[in-house]
């Protein structure tokens, strides 16, 4: 395998190990807690593009799966997949797709990796919060005010984080391949 | 905080020594009763856990001094929890401002997170990685279209990740520390000295597992020829779906 293909392997697994990571730096208020998650997964939309972000944040998911105590408060297996908050969990997986793509077609300029970041946390709750509504029954009213409306401040501030993150890592890794 | 905690523990217990398929499958299996509610699935679900920690021959102290980090994660949760679960207030305790469904609820949250993690402890310290991904590629060879190598090697490669970024989380607080950065105020500075040297020091640590990989000539087209399962290694496996079964069948039998 190139050493180019067997560096994204590598990297999208760091970035799905620190999705692992965020899951454990979380808020637990009502239903749906705030984690710092889906701050790694628009980082690795980013940060590796559409195919190796979904491909990081589809191995999260997988990990998750097979029980490992990887999602938010340490809780992990398929009965949590497909609970409340799974919608979520998939979308953090188009959102990781969407974001890349994003950021590619636009060649990583900031104004086009805020667009980004912005549409791929609105394609989380657009997944969420319907899926949410439908497990637990609410209101989309209810379902809104406690799957999306508490979490948008946050939201805009990990956006932020996330689009100085990655400015602040292309060029350590850039220096790191150039070093080769 | 993870020094111990979800890394391979090197040994030669029975748990060591059993196929990682059959791990893998007893993990899927126990998991999946961790989404029951009942108490009495999480005492069977504990006593067994205690006796698998026993199996494992795991230094149980040290463990248990590691897993400070998790203990006081679950105590904030349990606080949030008993605090903000709307409900009657405790009797005895009028002037305590938790109530009683909260801190069940609180208690059973922790409880079943705490059982989850001990699991992920034990199942990662007595299964090399390569076995992990081996025991994958065996699950995931007759699925088509699938990679199931790299995704055997990606799985490793996560919880590897995982438990190292939770080591340089701490190393990292701790350097923080001692250049009295935890006196600055703003969160935003605190912040950011924490997540870039995370950053930096977890690229430099992925470049180095690629190189060490394309030396060692990584293919994803060699052939792996994985042993069939013993039977003995199976018998374990039907002893515990039996007593989970039965355990089922007097809970709802």
């Amino acid at each position: 395998m190139p050493v180019e293909k067997l560096r994204m392997v590598v990297l999208a697994s760091l970035m799905a190990g620190l999705m692992a990571v965020g899951a454990y730096i979380h808020v637990p208020i009502g239903p749906v807690p705030i984690v710092l998650t889906n701050l790694f997964v628009l980082l690795a939309g980013l940060f590796l593009g559409s195919r190796w972000g979904i491909a990081s944040a589809g191995l999260y998911l997988f990990v998750g799966a097979i029980g490992m105590p990887v999602f938010y408060g340490g809780k992990g297996g398929l009965a949590h997949i497909f609970g409340p908050t799974g919608g979520y969990l998939f979308g953090f997986v188009l959102c990781a797709w969407i974001a890349g793509f994003i950021s590619e077609r636009i060649r990583h300029r900031l104004g086009g990796e805020i667009l980004a970041v912005i549409i791929g946390s609105l394609i989380i709750y657009g997944l969420g919060v319907p899926w949410l509504k439908m497990f637990t029954k609410m209101s989309w009213s209810k379902a809104l005010m406690v799957g999306m409306i508490p979490f948008l401040i946050g939201d805009a501030i990990k956006a932020c984080v996330v689009v100085v993150l990655a400015r602040s890592v292309r060029p350590i890794l850039k220096r790191q391949l150039t070093n080769e | 905080m993870a020094r111990i905690a979800l890394h391979y523990f090197p040994g030669n217990s029975l748990l060591h020594r059993w196929d990682a398929r059959c791990k893998f499958f007893g993990l899927l299996m126990i998991t999946g009763t961790l989404i029951q509610t009942r108490i009495s699935w999480f005492i069977f679900d504990s006593i067994l856990l205690v006796g698998l920690f026993f199996l494992s021959r795991f230094p149980f102290k040290q463990l248990l001094r590691e897993l400070r980090f998790w203990t006081i994660f679950l105590f904030i949760l349990f606080l949030f929890q008993s605090l903000f679960t709307p409900g009657l207030r405790l009797h005895s305790f009028p002037w305590l401002p938790v109530s009683k469904e909260g801190l069940l609820l609180g208690g059973l949250t922790c409880w079943r997170l705490g059982l989850i993690l001990g699991y992920a402890v034990v199942f990662t310290a007595v299964t090399r990685p390569r076995e992990l991904r081996d025991a994958l590629i065996w699950f995931l060879k007759p699925v088509p279209f699938l990679p199931e190598r790299r995704i055997g090697l990606m799985v490793s490669l996560t919880l590897r990740f995982f438990s190292r970024t939770l080591d340089q989380v701490e190393e990292v607080s701790l350097a923080h520390q001692a250049r009295l950065g935890d006196q600055n105020k703003n969160p935003i500075r605190k912040a950011k000295f924490l997540a870039l040297p995370i950053l930096r020091r977890s690229i430099l640590e992925a470049e180095e597992v690629t190189f060490a990989l394309a030396a060692r000539g990584y293919r994803e087209d060699l052939p792996i020829h994985l042993s069939q399962i013993p039977i003995y290694h199976l018998m374990p496996l039907f002893l515990m779906a039996g007593l989970l079964l039965m355990f089922w069948w007097i809970q709802y039998g």
